[in-house]
């Protein structure tokens, strides 16, 4: 269903994406607006997922950013072939 | 941009959540009915680029970081039916997986990134087409404005919601102003993006593009 074009944009794009989201930040001190309030209001989550904020338990940042990518967008891709199997049994 | 949980006041978080319900309900109930194989395989891969490109963030002065956004481009690539539906369902998977945006605030969040974000980009695309726009001036300036006007909803949304608690840290006065400053920053990046992609789509399938790019 999705095209290899596609699947190679996503690999290069998750293998750079941790200079971006978490080296370069680190490094230049910046943060989002938003979440630069929500640290002063000490604002939590209301669930607990053990992938908050892009990061899986045991790895560090870098590759927990990757890995994360890579679980997130396979999820996105999940739901659209359940939806897509739904539709062809329908059918 | 994503609000995240704690910022957000009761009536808000009821007010958003109960808008973001409506429109995915009419979406939901209009796009079905023009869907097809293609079309789910269209939208998987944009939804799917669109949550990995939003993970690459570059940082503005003043010590803020901000993302590609998005809605820009799946309003121009998908409608702003199916790109509301893109882009709702990034936002499920940041939201419930990673947090990245409260569960407070995803009405919030669907809002100004799924509704004014991808209809901003449609519209403003739509229009310039019929003045015979060039193709890349009509994909650059519906990307900037839509990313412009996602961060200045979610500005107001929270600058109303810190009067709504009397905060002094965020209100109505100082939050719309920063979102609205940072972001026409960053614009000219997520336009430049929106177009590029847009263009190679174009080049290679024009097809692929809402409408065959007709719009």
């Amino acid at each position: 269903m999705i095209s290899r074009k596609i699947i190679i944009m996503l690999l290069l794009l998750i293998l750079v994406s941790p200079i971006f989201g978490v080296v370069l930040p680190e490094i230049l001190e910046s943060e989002e607006y938003i979440e630069s309030l929500a640290d002063i209001v000490n604002a939590t989550g209301l669930i607990y997922s053990p992938f908050r904020e892009y990061m899986v338990p045991g790895l560090d940042a870098y590759l927990g950013y990757m890995v994360s990518a890579v679980f997130g967008s396979l999820i996105i891709i999940s739901i659209y072939y359940i939806i897509l199997y739904i539709m062809r049994r329908k059918s | 941009m994503h609000i995240p949980d704690g910022l957000l006041d009761p009536y808000t978080i009821i007010a958003t959540y109960g808008i973001a319900i409506l429109i995915l309900s009419y979406t939901i109930m209009r796009y079905r009915s023009m869907v097809s194989e293609f079309e789910i395989a269209k939208i998987a891969g944009l939804a799917s680029s669109i949550f990995v490109a939003q993970l690459i963030k570059w940082p503005v002065p003043g010590g803020s970081t901000l993302h590609f956004v998005g809605g820009g481009l799946a309003g121009i690539v998908s409608g702003p039916l199916g790109g509301f539906i893109v882009m709702a369902t990034v936002l499920a998977v940041q939201t419930f997986i990673f947090h990245d945006g409260g569960i407070t605030a995803f009405g919030a969040n669907i809002i100004s990134a799924g509704v004014i974000g991808v209809w901003c980009s449609y519209l403003v695309y739509t229009f310039l087409k019929k003045t015979r726009a060039p193709f890349y001036i009509a994909t650059f300036i519906a990307g900037y404005l839509s990313t412009v006007l996602t961060g200045l909803t979610a500005g107001f949304i929270l600058g109303l919601s810190g009067e709504i608690l009397g905060s002094n840290l965020y209100n109505l006065r100082i939050t719309p102003t920063v979102m609205f400053v940072t972001h026409a920053l960053l614009g000219p990046l997520e336009g430049l993006i929106t177009m590029g992609v847009a263009e190679y789509i174009r080049s290679r399938n024009p097809l692929i593009l809402f409408e065959g790019g007709r719009a």
